[in-house]
């Protein structure tokens, strides 16, 4: 909390944003790559 | 069900559209490599610049990802909006996996913007929420693309699936500016605290960067998935014409 | 002429839904039976205390109106769901635009009669007597109920046709509503007690301008929204 106007003890929350940004971009990469892969696998599907 | 064979003498009607190859969806990893350089040198750039804030402390750096992440979901909504007229207007069905795609780029944005902004607020006021007019406009267009995807996940036919999705983009979009006024008379109305707005010019060049990488983020998020939509939809189409040519039906 | 012709198809419409509505009565009962509901429950949540209750009236007042209400919409495409009436409806020649204003008039006089029982009640419960600027209050409440109808009636036509309609017209259709929420609480809540700040008219303002802005762009997207 403030004191004298300061915040302090701020690091865990700095630290916890910059986390959280990162694994939200890796989720929703790995599922857009998921997704990707997916529609490319029906590509190769040979003609029957 | 049980198998289905098809007589030799059926005449195959859409047999080339059956053998035409589909090219598989391509990746503009030159996007991909430049959000994910433009990221990393940004986040590095705004730690080395700036100085603690004189009353936020180190807590300014959290803004180097909570302003370019709201300012990115705005971006995806304009699309949206955007993407949505288009789909009305032409019936265009290229616009609608665009909607689609950057609705769903949209959501994550949105949804990050505000967890990062509760974290930013517990220390800063002492609560995890404020009833904030930014804060409070975000969460509801974070919900009204909720409903945008549950919409589409819940609608089977795409044609209807487009108009409908374009339907709710373009109310949804006349919406945002009304939420914010009345959310910021309102407040004013019962006098609670403003939050901290001005930026220092010490904090500019790192903001500008991670904006820019916020950006070509989204970019690369919305080609990618608009480019596998459009393939899945190329791979429907040659599946049911491979249907109607005498194949085996291919889902898929 | 020919405006006058499409008038009387969404006549026709209000007229057809009014009937449906007036033999059964199914919905209507209920539909205020949950709202009776709502008002007491509200009550217990928020205790015995008389001065807290009148000061939380109008918000408890709206937000009945909103979840009873929410109740209606689906049914009124229910009943043309049901033996394929809609697409017949739909077969029938004129614009499509007047099907919206057939099924917004009666999904708009179903809303006011369930206000008209409601709000008694709200009176009673939670200890408002009638307010000096009664007039005004009505204002607010036509305003705001044809905000949320305009938009309720757009969405159901969505909601009605997918799967998991019940949970899907709540989603789409309550974010939408902040504005309305706010505004006419706000404005109901100052009219209550003689408006002392004078607060109520840019309240009243921004309801307006919400309805203008939904009731346009309603009349432009129900076409594709109904079709097919």
């Amino acid at each position: 909390m403030p004191v004298d106007g300061r915040v302090t003890g701020e690091w865990p929350y700095v630290i916890a944003s910059y986390v959280v940004t990162w694994v939200v971009f890796a989720a929703y990469a790995f599922h857009t790559w998921r997704a990707w892969s997916e529609a490319a696998r029906s590509a190769d599907r040979p003609e029957p | 069900m049980s198998s289905v064979t098809m007589p030799e003498s059926r005449p195959d009607r859409g047999a080339a559209a059956a053998a035409e190859p589909i090219a598989r969806p391509k990746v503009p990893w030159w996007l991909v490599g430049l959000a994910f350089g433009t990221l990393v040198s940004g986040q590095v750039v705004g730690f080395l610049t700036s100085e603690p804030d004189r009353d936020m402390g180190h807590l300014q750096k959290i803004m180097y990802v909570h302003v370019p992440a709201a300012w990115a979901s705005f971006i995806a909504f304009f699309i949206v909006f955007w993407a949505s007229v288009t789909v009305l207007w032409k019936r265009n069905e290229r616009a609608d996996l665009l909607n689609a795609a950057a609705a769903e780029a949209g959501a994550v944005l949105t949804g990050l913007t505000l967890v990062l902004g509760s974290i930013w607020g517990r220390p800063t006021w002492g609560v995890w929420w404020t009833w904030d007019a930014r804060l409070t406009s975000t969460a509801v267009l974070f919900l009204v693309f909720v409903g945008f995807l549950a919409l589409r996940a819940l609608t089977d036919d795409p044609e209807r699936r487009a108009r409908w999705s374009a339907a709710v983009g373009i109310l949804g979009a006349l919406n945002v500016p009304i939420v914010y006024m009345s959310v910021k008379w309102w407040r004013t109305l019962h006098q609670l605290q403003s939050s901290p707005s001005t930026v220092d010019a010490d904090y500019v060049l790192g903001l500008r960067w991670n904006a820019f990488a916020f950006a070509f983020a989204l970019a690369a998020f919305v080609t990618i998935r608009y480019r596998t939509a459009l393939f899945a939809l190329a791979a429907d189409r040659r599946a049911e014409a491979r249907a109607l040519a005498g194949g085996s039906t291919d889902a898929r | 002429m020919a405006f006058a012709t499409e008038l009387g198809r969404a006549g026709a419409i209000l007229w057809k839904d009014l009937t449906a509505e007036r033999r059964t009565k199914a919905n209507f009962n209920s539909v205020v039976a949950m709202a009776g509901l709502i008002l007491l429950f509200f009550g217990f949540a928020l205790g015995p205390d008389a001065k807290g209750l009148r000061s939380a009236a109008a918000g408890v007042l709206w937000l009945t109106v909103l979840f009873s209400g929410v109740l209606a919409f689906n049914r009124s495409y229910q009943l043309e769901l049901d033996g394929n009436a809609l697409e017949q409806l739909l077969l029938y020649p004129g614009e499509r635009w007047t099907l919206f204003a057939g099924k917004l008039a009666a999904n708009l006089l179903f809303v006011f009669l369930v206000e008209v029982v409601t709000i008694p009640l709200a009176g009673i419960f939670y200890h408002v007597a009638v307010p000096a600027l009664w007039g005004q209050v009505l204002g607010v409440l036509f305003l705001g109920t044809v905000g949320f109808v305009t938009l309720g009636t757009v969405y159901a036509a969505m909601a009605s046709r997918s799967r998991a309609r019940e949970v899907l017209l709540p989603l789409l259709l309550f974010p939408m509503l902040v504005p309305v929420l706010i505004a006419a609480t706000e404005a109901t809540g100052a009219l209550l007690i003689d408006d002392p700040m004078g607060n109520a008219g840019s309240w009243i303002r921004l309801l307006a301008t919400f309805d203008v802005i939904f009731v346009v762009a309603s009349f432009w997207v129900f076409p594709a929204v109904i079709e097919g």
